[in-house]
């Protein structure tokens, strides 16, 4: 479509885009990448000085880094083995015939309506020891021997704040999901129907093979997502206790703008980077885009 | 650039002495920056530094890790300024220690506040249990089970804001050693894993789990502990001259009392030292061009002479300022006039024990380690992580 | 089938309990004051209803200006991703050769990119533009930081579109220009529709560079004006709540409007001849 002349159409067609990011996202970010070779305390007037890997050094050698990468990849799995297969479930909903449609739509999308601030607060509450409602829920259940410190327990609260992720995000990638099941042909199915296979067999042979490139958006857009969580885990136990719960960008942020540590908090940011990058260029060889 | 940028009426307070100052000063154009949320603020701030843009007066509080802001020129030096101006520095309260740094000549700030903190009390519920307010940490102990038994949380403590653990920790100090500790630790002459500091992580954790703070008091946050004490499930609170303004305005207001922070049985010669002295202050930022410093400078005194204060102290319904005034009579402030009376004896005051050091991360560390004893971590662990960091730095 | 017809109910159902709660406790605390929420009282109805919240949400905290401002730079902004990263993402679907491929793999960078990191040089770059409180400036930003998440959702579906039609517009001698916005656009609708959603949402509740670049309360947005009710040692979520109600009810608007076409959309696609 774009060969020969229209070429420069189409290299115009993404100009504005290129020229925007460019210079609002990328300088910035190469900036970032440039500075954490250097040491740096934030304050215009006082010098740079070179240091070369120095903070990439402190970074790897730091046991709560290596925790933060844990706790990162907790959220990874959590997208996979939670996230994925009820957000597919729900986008199966939402685009089938059952009755309510437009109102398990709405319900379902809730949670990223809201400000993350507010779900993060409305969670703690529910999830706390002495009047939250989910032990309460529990106790009603008969299962009161499961009570818990929810967020304070620093075995579980990982898990927990990747639960509450999952939550979150659910309605958010069943939109993303659904996207990708209106674009299947219905007469697929019609045909698959007549040659006698059900529904599992539908959803399993056509539905999902042919689904492979939203799966591989799905699957990128959660591990980098994963690696640069912040927000939830800031509100909902702030890295705490302890630093227990520490996320990369949780342990940035505090080296940026609280401790003048701009070279480490630099050194975090590139490795989340490149992380991401790392993966997605794996998953791309993996999910190869065909007709 | 303040953290004051909320609706209680302190803050309104200040947004209308802004608006006045606007107003008998025309050609002076004032815009209040002011988030209060603590790490906007610090993502704030510290853009603003590292791009050269800072706002012409910033709130600082930051101890002694503000030093290299004095060292780099961000701040003005405001000896000067002081020494010119008698009539209005005189009634200022000797509070300078902290913009005051060693090594570096000058005054980089002006306190905004003056704070203590004590004990407040459910006066209702120690006459229900027939008992008096602990004078002793022993005391506090010793009353735990009857608080408890009756169904009452002693001294509900918000765990999950590190801070909270920290200012019991402040206290625990200078009731212990006094002052002195204080610059020993800065000065690194005395180790937080020192055998006696370590008694003080060890009372917190005994403390702890004798039900002194609470259950699970890790997962409790600042709002939610005040909501204890207010909604009268908590016996006390720990808390500073701040509180006096909600705990005048709350449900139980008539049954809140004062009490200095108790001390150490054989200690009695350091209960009149408390936790307190000059909280956040105002900074000027030494960029500005001379017409803006001046401006400036006129705002910092408008902010922090008695007249304000007076206002302050109208719409929190009493409290204390960092100028010298004595109460206004027309604050009939029951509370008040507990808090003033019971601060009367105080003889010195410190801040947060690490804000003394020059590492600007100390203050998260002692906070976390503190609060790692909340989850059962040893005493001997928080003040070994605390050591290493020190370690680490140097 | 009856089984897998409950089967499904059930899970509908139960979901939407989940999701639903919450919002029921955002409703029934925006009328309550402090001690209630936090309490033990936490789940339960009110006993006095603070009504007043609604009303100091828009005069203490500026809530209709903000409103106005929110949805205006939402709006704006995701107009403009929507349009700048459809173009692009046309081109880098549609293109085959090395340089689409660098240009996509420039772009995706950006989704991973964590915001901390551009901060402080962003706040620099911005301050040597004057670009505090500029309506401008904002849209600018925050679009940028939505571009590569739309390019990548966009690109990805446009290139699983059937190529076809392609090549019977080129011979029917349809120009790139008249084929992105008669065909392709509309047959992307779903997709087009979720990023557009997706792009609002994250803008409309952004905080972090609403706080760092506007700083006059005429320009705050809603997650700012809601932070005027986070005291220095205390937080009065009542009236944060009552914000938070009326905050998301342009959100449910919105999302109401597209989700029609992401799902309504053309399920059985243009491209079977």
């Amino acid at each position: 479509m774009f060969a020969h002349r229209a070429k420069w159409i189409g290299l115009g067609f993404i100009l504005p885009a290129f020229v925007l990011y460019t210079l609002f996202m990328i300088y910035p970010f190469i900036f970032a990448v440039y500075m954490s070779f250097f040491n740096w305390n934030l304050i215009a007037e006082s010098t740079m000085n070179f240091v070369g890997l120095h903070h990439y050094k402190l970074m790897f050698e730091d046991p709560l880094f290596w925790r933060s990468l844990r706790n990162a990849s907790w959220f990874i799995v959590g997208s996979f083995l939670v996230l994925m297969p009820i957000s597919f479930a729900l986008s199966l909903v939402v685009t089938s015939d059952l009755k309510f449609k437009r109102f398990f739509k709405t319900a379902f999308f809730m949670p990223v309506v809201l400000p993350l601030t507010a779900v993060g607060l409305m969670w703690t509450y529910i999830l706390n020891p002495n009047f939250g409602a989910f032990n309460a829920l529990l106790d009603t259940l008969g299962l009161g021997g499961l009570a818990h410190d929810w967020l304070g327990d620093p075995h579980v609260s990982v898990y927990i704040t990747v639960l509450v992720n999952a939550w979150v995000y659910a309605g958010l990638n069943m939109v993303i999901f659904a996207a990708g099941l209106v674009s299947i042909p219905k007469d697929i199915y019609q045909a698959a129907e007549i040659d006698g296979a059900n529904r599992a067999n539908q959803i399993l042979k056509i539905t999902i093979p042919m689904m492979k490139e939203t799966f591989k958006i799905f699957a990128i857009l959660a591990i980098t997502g994963s690696l640069r969580v912040f927000d939830i885990v800031y509100v909902m136990t702030g890295g705490g206790p302890n630093q227990m719960t520490e996320v990369p960008a949780t342990l940035l942020f505090n080296a940026t703008f609280k401790y003048n540590n701009f070279g480490l908090g630099n050194s975090i940011g590139t490795f989340i980077l490149v992380v991401g990058l790392a993966f997605s260029l794996i998953l791309n060889r993996f999910v190869k885009h065909d007709t | 650039m303040t953290r004051w940028a909320d609706n209680t009426p302190g803050p309104v307070a200040f947004r209308e002495r802004l608006k006045q100052f606007q107003k008998e000063n025309p050609n002076i154009e004032v815009l209040d920056e002011s988030i209060t949320d603590e790490s906007a603020y610090m993502s704030k701030f510290k853009t603003g530094i590292a791009s050269a843009s800072l706002p012409a007066i910033t709130q600082t509080y930051f101890g002694k890790a503000g030093k290299i802001y004095a060292d780099n020129g961000t701040f003005l030096d405001l000896t000067d300024v002081i020494n010119n101006d008698k009539e209005w520095s005189d009634q200022l309260l000797p509070l300078f220690e902290n913009w005051q740094y060693k090594d570096k000549k000058g005054i980089y700030g002006i306190s905004a506040e003056f704070f203590a903190v004590g004990i407040f009390y459910n006066k209702e519920i120690f006459k229900q249990l027939q008992l008096q307010p602990p004078q002793t940490l022993e005391e506090l102990l010793e009353q735990t089970p009857k608080l408890k038994a009756a169904g009452y949380i002693p001294l509900a403590l918000g765990a999950k804001d590190t801070w909270r653990g920290g200012h019991f920790f402040n206290n625990l100090v200078m009731k212990q050693f006094g002052p002195q500790k204080i610059d020993d630790l800065a000065s690194r002459k005395a180790h937080y894993d020192d055998p006696d500091m370590v008694s003080l992580f060890k009372l917190i954790s005994d403390f702890n789990k004798a039900g002194v703070f609470g259950d699970n008091a890790v997962s409790v946050d600042m709002n939610q502990e005040k909501a204890l004490f207010l909604s009268g499930r908590s016996a006390m609170h720990m808390d500073g001259s701040w509180f006096i303004g909600e705990a005048s305005t709350s449900d139980i207001k008539d049954k809140i009392g004062f009490v200095p922070f108790p001390y150490f049985k054989d200690k009695p010669e350091n209960k009149d030292y408390w936790m307190g002295g000059g909280g956040g202050g105002y900074s000027i930022y030494a960029k500005l061009n001379d017409k803006q410093k001046d401006a400036a400078i006129k705002l910092l005194k408008y902010l922090t002479s008695v007249d304000y204060f007076r206002i302050q102290e109208k719409v929190n319904k009493g409290g204390v300022y960092p100028v010298k005034m004595s109460p206004s009579p027309d604050v009939n402030n029951p509370i008040s006039s507990e808090f003033v009376n019971a601060i009367s004896s105080a003889k010195v005051y410190k801040n947060d024990v690490p804000s003394y050091d020059d590492l600007p991360q100390l203050i998260d560390r002692v906070r976390n380690s503190i609060q790692g004893l909340f989850i059962g971590n040893s005493p001997e662990k928080a003040g070994k992580e605390i050591a290493d960091e020190i370690k680490k730095s140097n | 089938m009856k089984t897998k017809k409950i089967a499904a109910y059930g899970f509908a159902v139960i979901w939407s309990a989940i999701t639903l709660f919450p919002l029921y406790f955002t409703l029934i605390s925006s009328v309550k004051s402090n001690t209630e929420i936090f309490g033990l009282s936490a789940f339960k109805l009110p006993t006095r209803y603070h009504f007043e919240h609604f009303v100091r949400v828009f005069v203490e905290a500026g809530l209709g200006r903000a409103l106005f401002n929110s949805f205006f730079i939402a709006s704006i902004s995701t107009l403009l991703v929507v349009l700048l990263a459809s173009m692009a993402s046309f081109y880098l679907a549609k293109s085959t050769g090395r340089l689409p491929g660098m240009l996509y793999a420039y772009i995706s960078i950006g989704i991973m990119v964590p915001i901390h990191s551009t901060l402080v040089p962003l706040v620099k770059l911005v301050s040597s533009i004057d670009g505090y409180n500029s309506y401008f400036t904002i849209i600018a930003v925050y679009a940028t930081f939505q571009i590569p998440f739309a390019v990548f959702l966009i690109t990805g579906y446009i290139r699983s579109l059937n190529k076809e039609i392609d090549e019977s517009a080129m011979i029917d001698g349809c120009g790139p220009v008249r084929y992105l916005f008669t065909f392709v656009i509309p047959i992307s609708m779903p997709i087009i529709s979720t990023t557009a959603i997706l792009t609002f949402l994250f803008i409309y509740n952004e905080l972090i560079f609403a706080v760092l670049f506007l700083t006059k309360k005429e320009m705050y947005t809603i997650s700012l004006s809601m932070l005027s009710f986070v005291g220095e040692r205390s937080v009065e979520m009542g009236p944060i709540f009552a914000a938070i109600v009326i905050a998301i009810l342009p959100m449910i608007a919105v999302y109401l409007t597209m989700q029609e076409k992401v799902i309504g959309g053309l399920s059985s696609g243009a491209v079977k001849g």
